[in-house]
């Protein structure tokens, strides 16, 4: 599928720039494929952004253009129309202050596990042998100190997630974009990572626009909870999330968890059906 | 990594040998009973001394090199055509549009059928040789290679690219190791077709090598030594691929599958 580039893009004009250097600024994206039966809308009139050292996960039914909008942000496809800002710069291609993680750990089983820590730089034609000790810093992080010379094979699904995490930080990135990454996972593994990623986050404070299909996991890790409508997405609610941190496993068993994960389900329960 | 329990090792290694000794066996008894005459099957033994006397003069080295020289060459040249196509067509929409159905047409000519307009056009020499030995290994490496490109993890190439790699560092970084195992199925299987096409060749064009000894021992009812090339020819075919195997083994370590993934079928789209 190839996005349907139109003449008329409204381009913003240059005040709204400087007002908000957010990491991530999304204003009126409009996305429409090309297929083989004719246009299909993906995203449709998106707005929002994700500020300073902010938790912003979207939530929405499968098909809703989640990882279409993911592709926008890295700059691999461009929008129909509307503007996508990186600290206040329009994406026009690939960019480097951003770091993903995938649904599935997407690691090169012919790299040890500090080689794939290290792909970022590799990819961008850096040198490595400085990041070297960064790299292990994050494994350290993670819990993975002791494998840095294993080889992804040896290492368990969520040992590899973690593996996948560390890459995504070796760079510096201002924003990181998580793609479902704990979808793969069994559900007691899935809880510590959920962990891990608040520990993760707090310590490092980097703004993060998660994606997932999991109203617990959206509650337990968000700051803010953003709800995409079924296709062509956009913004059907949005919910801040002001639950204490650190969250624990005890915590999603708090009145006000509940209450929040009902006003979603809820939400859901309403949605009109594509 | 040992997925084998040792018995099981052990009937794996020793069945074919001993099903060999029962060819042989048969073999054996079929000429001593005077079932076939001598000159047209000779005893297994015969054949064996035959390849023998042939190392201890030295007279089977120039065949033996002639043969190598003509497989090996072609199979080199055929194999990094292939590759070097497949990453192309496997990485451009717009050649594989316009290139991909005339792999496929040639894929179906049968190469040997080519041979008489080659020796036409190079000669009876050795550029002929090389030249169908490369077109005959070139399309097994392609359509594993090329499948292997395709089937890398549209993500991981995704991220270099988000990180501003070129389409260059993605292939040789990302691709090539990822369609490491489909290529040397590619070349595993390439070893086959280069030493038929090799052979046939020196059928047609009477080129010194092990075909053309083979084609003379025939004619001088000389079975003995026919045998003995072919036998030779056989340990050759097997010892390559064991080669290619083992190449395989330690170059893509990460993917020790003992099963060859086969031939991939190419579905023109």
């Amino acid at each position: 599928m190839v996005p349907v580039s139109l003449a008329t893009k409204s381009l913003p004009d240059c005040a709204t720039v400087s007002a908000s250097a957010s990491p991530l600024n999304i204003e009126a994206v409009n996305l429409t494929y090309a297929t083989s039966r004719g246009p299909l809308e993906a995203l449709k009139a998106l707005s929002f952004d994700v500020a300073a050292g902010e938790f912003v996960s979207i939530l929405g039914p499968s098909g809703c253009g989640k990882s279409t909008l993911l592709k926008l942000v890295t700059g691999l496809i461009s929008p129909t129309a509307g503007t996508i800002r990186l600290a206040g710069d329009p994406v026009r291609g690939p960019r480097r202050e951003v770091g993903i993680v995938f649904q599935q750990p997407t690691l090169l089983p012919w790299k040890t596990v500090i080689e794939n820590v290290l792909v970022p730089i590799r990819a961008m034609g850096m040198d490595v042998g400085a990041k070297r000790a960064v790299a292990l810093e994050l494994l350290d992080m993670m819990k993975l100190g002791k494998f840095a010379r294993h080889y992804p094979s040896e290492l368990s699904g969520g040992m590899q997630q973690r593996v996948g995490i560390a890459r995504c930080l070796i760079h510096d990135p201002t924003l990181l974009l998580m793609d479902e990454p704990f979808a793969a996972l069994d559900a007691l593994t899935r809880e510590s990572m959920m962990d891990e990623l608040q520990r993760i986050w707090t310590a490092t404070r980097k703004s993060v626009l998660f994606i997932t299909h999991s109203i617990p996991e959206a509650v337990y890790l968000s700051d803010r909870i953003i709800v995409l409508s079924p296709r062509p997405g956009r913004v059907l609610h949005t919910l801040n999330v002001d639950l204490p941190r650190p969250r624990t496993l005890d915590t999603m068993s708090e009145p006000r968890f509940t209450s929040l994960s009902k006003q979603l389900r809820q939400i859901f329960q309403e949605m009109p059906q594509p | 990594m040992r997925r084998y329990f040792v018995s099981d090792r052990i009937i794996r290694t020793t069945a074919p040998v001993i099903s060999l000794a029962l060819i042989v066996l048969i073999w054996s008894v079929t000429t001593q009973l005077g079932l076939m005459p001598r000159s047209l099957l000779a005893p297994p033994d015969q054949a064996a001394r035959s390849l023998l006397a042939g190392f201890v003069t030295g007279d089977i080295w120039p065949p033996l090199l002639a043969t190598l020289t003509g497989a090996g060459l072609g199979y080199a040249i055929g194999s990094l055509l292939a590759l070097i196509s497949a990453a192309v067509l496997a990485n451009s929409k717009w050649a594989e549009r316009f290139l991909i159905a005339h792999v496929l047409t040639f894929q179906a000519i049968p190469k040997v059928a080519l041979a008489p307009l080659i020796f036409l056009w190079c000669g009876f020499g050795l550029l002929s040789n090389v030249i169908l030995v490369a077109m005959s290994c070139y399309y097994p490496v392609f359509a594993n290679a090329f499948v292997g490109f395709r089937a890398t993890d549209p993500n991981l190439i995704a991220m270099y690219r988000a990180f501003g790699s070129g389409r260059f560092r993605v292939l040789l970084a990302v691709q090539l190791p990822a369609a490491a195992s489909y290529i040397f199925v590619g070349l595993e299987l390439g070893v086959v077709f280069a030493l038929i096409a090799e052979v046939v060749m020196e059928f047609i064009s009477g080129r010194p090598g092990l075909g053309s000894l083979i084609q003379e021992a025939a004619a001088t009812l000389d079975s003995a030594n026919a045998f003995g090339a072919l036998i030779l020819l056989a340990l050759l075919g097997i010892g390559v691929s064991a080669l290619v195997k083992l190449a395989r083994w330690h170059l893509v370590f990460w993917d020790r599958r003992h099963d060859a993934v086969g031939m991939k079928e190419l579905a023109p789209q």
